[in-house]
């Protein structure tokens, strides 16, 4: 089940109202909100709605025995036990017929020939988020951040159908609390939430599909059929397009969470504002890179083991940070190209401490450059991200800077996407302020004034989209 | 909003203490980050009002369009129902002229008519067998081609339009890629897909009616176009009614696949190859449903030579089994995604390397070459692509001199 269609606003017309009426008796609530889940989830395919259970079950059976035991060695076994279930769980949907491919291919090179060994495993949507979310109860039980709590809420912390799909990577520690404490049905934020979810909707249905549609598929399709410069504005607009698709589904996400009494912790925080790829990283997918730092690149020895280690660390968690998008080599250029820079500007860091320079001074034209050279170095990045091959992404490389085709007509370059590119960029150079106010101003109108505004809000963005609703990136992680 | 300044004086005793203004404003408005301005809460019935407020104004802004999206549904209970809510929701909209608004919009951005239903569709004029037209199934082409062929060359290339359903995506930007190196093919703007249509619901995407469109906004020389996988179902529209493979069905879908095909070629100036449908992971879908609807095409194909090419591409993804694969050549190329319907590049080129081959068979695309001062064919560029069989095969691409365009 998508957001942005008719058949989610029935679903959770039906939920909002049940959920606040079960509120006051948190047993019933619970229940309720599981089966709500589970049929938001298994709206999609039922069958995977078992997996989801038994992801639920083994995390609880681990995160329990963790808990009770107080031997170390039978604890870290425990551990590592949890561990390997759940990246077994996600490697076999997510990466078997990666590594059985890629082993062949290698095999293949070798001149041993082993024949077709693909198993064409069908990939349960967002299993890479709550594989990710059980791994981090098991792991805050086991460092004694946590407690494991019921194992309903559990379920119904793993299974809430805002973020069960496509994040954001909320941790137990951040949710199942809430759970228990007690919700005042007088005081809900709804000004910021409706906000969230028709921010949210806007970016989606209107930018990102319209991007998706008018210039990057089809310029990634047929790169060389396009003239260099439709080729550029191909890339930013894929910039554009992937963040206004998954900050636009978190916004959402966020939004409804909020209405239904829960809070999330902010996902995206105007990323090509960043004037440093570490900056960049603490604006894009933030629970991510959070559990990232938390869960890998911290426990690998984070930057206290020397330079060359925190090099090696940082290409790790973004190489696997990339595999995690997706399986293929085409992700793990990306992680590595993110690793590099990373690598780089701690190099130039520690290279200006060791010779006591004093850090540049923070002026305009300073932090602007710094901003263009970072957005630059995300989008060669994305280049990757998005080809569906390496030949694909030497295509588009190639073309870009061929000299021979900057002067080639290029229809594909109109107003409206370039204004699309651009509103998709300014949207996060909007100052928080001026979108409290209007929030604030918002909040302040009747029930029905309120309703009639956001009537036509909807109208807007359903008659500026394009027809049917394409499906979200990061649903396919 | 002004705020009390005075500070409070001590309150009497026997008196409730009445809070004052600002802290009224305090108690009621919701904390929020240092600098914002606060906002105030809604309950949850408030909430509920707002949510059915909205969803009322704008169903009834977006009635057309609700309509539409209601009509989409697959034929049963389910578009019925969404049919009794959005019918009348339509009519009150249309009443109340609230359906102006989304109409202006649209026809400011160009796309007035998204919202439109248009049920007609034409009718065949070509009904029967050619004499020598043949009838076997799985040859390819089966059209009887014409002795002289009609020659195009880089001065006057071949004007292709792409286009289709969902399958027409992949392969089409695969020919996109390919067809320039024969010199001579000029593919017009990118894949013409429209996902999830077909010709058995014309409420949902008329394609007669875009032909049409097409035709007049562009004239190409040749279409080529891929269509049926989601025309098992029962038919809507004029003519429609019947569940899917009946024998009215059967007459429904020819009339509406030859109407389509007159349509698109009836002046004698325009050829269409129109690709079949392959084998699925569904196989028995595929031999109950897909093998009956390819055998419409077929036929309607030979009834019309020189007009009508149709392009057997089922028996090409068939794994050594006999059966559907994934995976086709002795390395194990993927040529299905995994929702085992759609293409990946590799199937693309090969069905685009198939669509090259049916053309230069139907046309003459080469001899352009001859009148050169220099032999430009001597290199053919190869493009690795898997055969049906399980052996890895090598398509030659004739290398042709490129104008810029055609890069």
């Amino acid at each position: 089940m998508l957001f942005p269609t008719i058949t989610f606003a029935i679903f959770f017309m039906i939920v909002l109202p049940t959920s606040w009426l079960l509120m006051p008796r948190r047993e019933r609530w619970k229940i309720f909100m599981l089966g709500a889940s589970y049929f938001f989830y298994g709206y999609w395919n039922p069958r995977f709605v078992l997996l989801l259970a038994a992801s639920t079950v083994v995390n609880q059976f681990f995160g329990r025995a963790i808990f009770r035991n107080t031997s170390e060695r039978v604890r870290r076994s425990l551990l590592g036990g949890a561990v390997a279930v759940n990246i077994a769980l996600l490697g076999y949907f997510k990466y078997a017929d990666f590594f059985l491919r890629s082993s062949r291919d290698i095999l293949d090179s070798m001149g041993l020939s082993v024949g077709n060994t693909i198993i064409a495993v069908t990939l349960p949507v967002g299993i890479s988020f709550f594989t990710f979310q059980a791994l981090s109860y098991v792991i805050d039980i086991y460092r004694g951040d946590f407690q494991p709590g019921p194992l309903l809420n559990f379920a119904t912390y793993l299974s809430f159908f805002p973020h069960v799909v496509a994040g954001p990577i909320v941790r137990a520690r951040e949710f199942m609390p809430q759970i228990e404490e007690r919700k005042d049905p007088r005081r809900i934020d709804a000004s910021r939430a409706f906000f969230l979810i028709f921010i949210g909707l806007f970016k989606k249905v209107v930018i990102a599909n319209f991007l998706a549609t008018e210039i990057v598929d089809v310029v990634f399709a047929s790169p060389n059929r396009h003239s260099s410069l439709e080729v550029l504005i191909a890339i930013y607009a894929y910039a554009v397009q992937i963040y206004a698709d998954f900050s636009g589904y978190t916004d959402m996400a966020i939004g409804i969470a909020l209405l239904l009494g829960f809070r999330f912790p902010q996902n995206f925080d105007g990323p090509y504002t960043a004037t440093s790829l570490q900056d960049f990283w603490r604006r894009w997918h933030m629970t991510l890179s959070r559990w990232l730092r938390d869960y890998l690149y911290i426990p690998l020895g984070g930057n206290r083991q020397g330079k060359w280690k925190t090099y090696r660390n940082l290409m790790i968690t973004f190489v696997l940070g990339g595999l995690w998008h997706g399986a293929a080599w085409t992700f793990v250029v990306w992680g590595a190209i993110h690793g590099g820079f990373l690598a780089v500007e701690h190099w130039r860091r520690t290279r200006r401490a060791e010779l006591g320079l004093a850090d540049p001074p923070d002026t305009f034209w300073r932090r602007w450059g710094a901003r263009l050279v970072t957005f630059h170095v995300v989008c060669l990045a994305w280049i990757f991200f998005r080809a569906e091959s390496f030949t694909n992404a030497g295509d588009i490389l190639a073309r870009l800077f061929d000299p021979a085709h900057w002067s080639d007509a290029s229809p594909l370059v109109k107003v409206s996407v370039l204004l699309a590119i651009a509103a998709g960029i300014c949207e996060q150079f909007v100052s928080r302020g001026a979108l409290a106010r209007l929030m604030a101003a918002f909040s302040r109108l009747s029930p029905v004034a309120q309703g009639v505004t956001l009537g036509f809000a909807l109208m807007l963005i359903n008659t500026m989209g394009p027809r049917g609703v394409a499906p979200f990136i990061y649903f396919r992680f | 909003m002004a705020t009390t300044r005075t500070p409070p004086s001590p309150p009497s005793p026997g008196r409730p203490v009445r809070p004052t203004r600002a802290a009224r404003r305090r108690r009621v408005e919701l904390e929020v980050e240092p600098g914002e301005t606060p906002r105030r809460p809604l309950a949850a019935g408030h909430v509920i009002v707002v949510a059915l407020v909205c969803l009322l104004v704008g169903s009834l802004l977006n009635a057309a369009g609700i309509r539409k999206t209601a009509l989409g549904q697959d034929v049963g209970t389910k578009r019925d129902v969404a049919k009794f809510f959005a019918d009348p929701l339509y009519d009150i909209s249309h009443f109340l002229h609230t359906d102006r608004i989304r109409q202006g919009l649209k026809n400011a951005l160009g796309r007035g008519s998204d919202d439109d239903v248009n049920l007609s569709l034409p009718s065949p004029t070509t009904t029967t067998l050619p004499a020598g037209g043949t009838s076997t199934p799985g040859s390819t082409p089966t059209t009887t081609v014409p002795v002289k062929k009609r020659a195009f060359s880089p001065a006057r290339p071949m004007a292709v339009w792409v286009g289709g359903d969902s399958l027409s995506i992949t392969p089409g930007e695969s020919f996109i890629n390919i067809a320039p190196s024969t010199g001579v093919i000029n593919v017009i703007g990118p894949v013409d897909g429209h996902v999830a249509t077909g010709l058995a619901r014309p409420e949902v995407f008329n394609w007669p009616a875009h032909m049409a469109e097409v035709a007049a906004a562009s004239n190409p020389d040749v279409y080529l176009i891929t269509m049926g996988s989601n025309d098992d179902q029962t038919l809507t529209g004029d003519g429609g009614g019947e569940p899917f493979g009946t024998q009215s069905w059967q007459d429904e879908y020819r009339r509406r696949v030859g109407g389509m095909m007159d349509q698109m070629t009836g002046d004698g100036k325009h050829v269409l190859f129109w690709v079949g449908i392959p084998i699925i992971r569904n196989v028995a879908r595929s031999e109950e449903h897909y093998r009956l609807m390819n055998d419409i095409y077929r036929t309607e194909a030979e009834k019309r030579p020189g007009k009508v090419v149709y392009i057997d591409i089922y028996d090409m993804f068939r794994g050594p089994d006999g059966g559907y694969a994934d995976y086709l050549g002795i390395g194990g190329v993927q040529v299905r995604t995994p929702d085992g319907l759609h293409f990946t590049r590799a199937g693309g080129d090969m069905i685009a390397n198939k669509v090259i081959k049916a053309m230069q068979d139907t046309f003459d695309l080469t001899s352009w070459q001859k009148s050169l001062p220099t032999t430009t064919t001597v290199a053919p560029a190869t493009s690795s692509t898997p055969s049906a069989t399980g052996a890895s095969t090598s398509t030659t691409r004739p290398k042709s001199k490129r104008s810029k365009k055609s890069g």
